[in-house]
């Protein structure tokens, strides 16, 4: 399944910036309603995932490299996702660029990606961290009687 | 070497590949597609973390190595510092800090909201997952906002 992590990712990079998703300039256009490309990368994207996404589930498909059944379950909307991207938001209105753009922009040799990628990285681990620190202070809460 | 690749790959192309991409992942290895998961992967793999997803480090060995493809299709990759907008109007040395903060809001925010927007837009929202749709309309919602405010209080520039 390394292998497949790899095939896909090579191919998801080139694709990012071949369509020059990388070009912080045309995520500008995007979000300033310019350039309906981007939009229409993600529609015909979802079009041609959902169906066959649910197809696989339907026919309770065995990936040979995954092991079980596809079963890939919707996730109801909690507060935290939306509070998440919200935040995700705003950085992306600033940089104009997201995670996989910005490793494709550091990858065709713009050094301004290199700050973004670190952000990222610092932004998880800084997440993680307080997710790790909640669930320790959550561990020695007294238990409720009862 | 040059002009392998068209300027731009048209979405028609692109879109549909991703698409695929998405579906291949399933059908082979039955997992789900993200980009900050990989990039979690990549700082586990690096850090000998027990429990790192080795197949989402490989994910994003591929994702900079397909990258770096298309640079070289394109006769580079051409080392520079280019930030085609805010680089006009921001100086370097407070660009690079602001980058970093960017960065680390869209790294904060995408854990938080249990994914970016190759988690939640592509995949998730082809799974049809409430969770993503509502992510997906709140990154494009937030984003369009602030990019036509800071445009506007700009004048323009931004």
């Amino acid at each position: 399944v390394n292998g497949l992590g790899f095939v896909c990712g090579l191919t998801f990079g080139f694709v990012i910036v071949a369509a020059r998703l990388s070009d912080d300039n045309v995520i500008r256009d995007m979000l300033l309603l310019r350039d309906p490309q981007p939009y229409l990368v993600i529609g015909s994207a979802v079009l041609v995932a959902a169906p066959l996404l649910h197809l696989l589930r339907a026919c309770r498909w065995r990936a040979p490299l995954g092991g079980e059944t596809v079963a890939f379950r919707g996730e109801a909307i909690r507060r935290h996702h939306l509070a998440g991207a919200a935040l995700f938001g705003i950085g992306w209105a600033i940089s104009c660029t997201c995670p996989v753009p910005a490793l494709g922009m550091l990858a065709t040799g713009n050094l301004l990606g290199l700050p973004v990628v670190a952000g990222l990285l610092t932004g998880i681990v800084l997440r993680d961290t307080l997710v790790a620190a909640k669930g320790a202070r959550r561990v020695f809460r007294p238990v409720p009687a009862g | 070497m040059q002009n392998v690749l068209p300027d731009r790959l048209p979405w028609y192309i692109a879109g549909p590949a991703l698409g695929l991409l998405v579906v291949a992942l399933y059908a082979f290895g039955n997992k789900a597609l993200g980009a900050s998961g990989a990039y979690r992967a990549a700082l586990g793999a690096v850090l000998r973390q027990p429990g790192a997803e080795i197949w989402r480090a490989w994910y994003f060995v591929g994702l900079f190595v397909g990258a770096l493809a298309v640079a070289v299709l394109r006769g580079g990759p051409t080392v520079e510092l280019g930030y085609a907008t805010l680089g006009t109007v921001v100086p370097m040395l407070y660009l690079v800090p602001l980058l970093f903060t960017a960065g680390t809001l869209m790294g904060f925010g995408a854990r938080w909201a249990g994914g970016c927007t190759s988690g939640h837009c592509l995949r998730g929202v082809s799974e049809l997952s409430p969770a993503s749709l509502g992510a997906s309309a709140t990154f494009f919602g937030v984003a369009v906002l602030l990019a036509n405010a800071l445009h506007v209080l700009t004048r323009g520039v931004l």
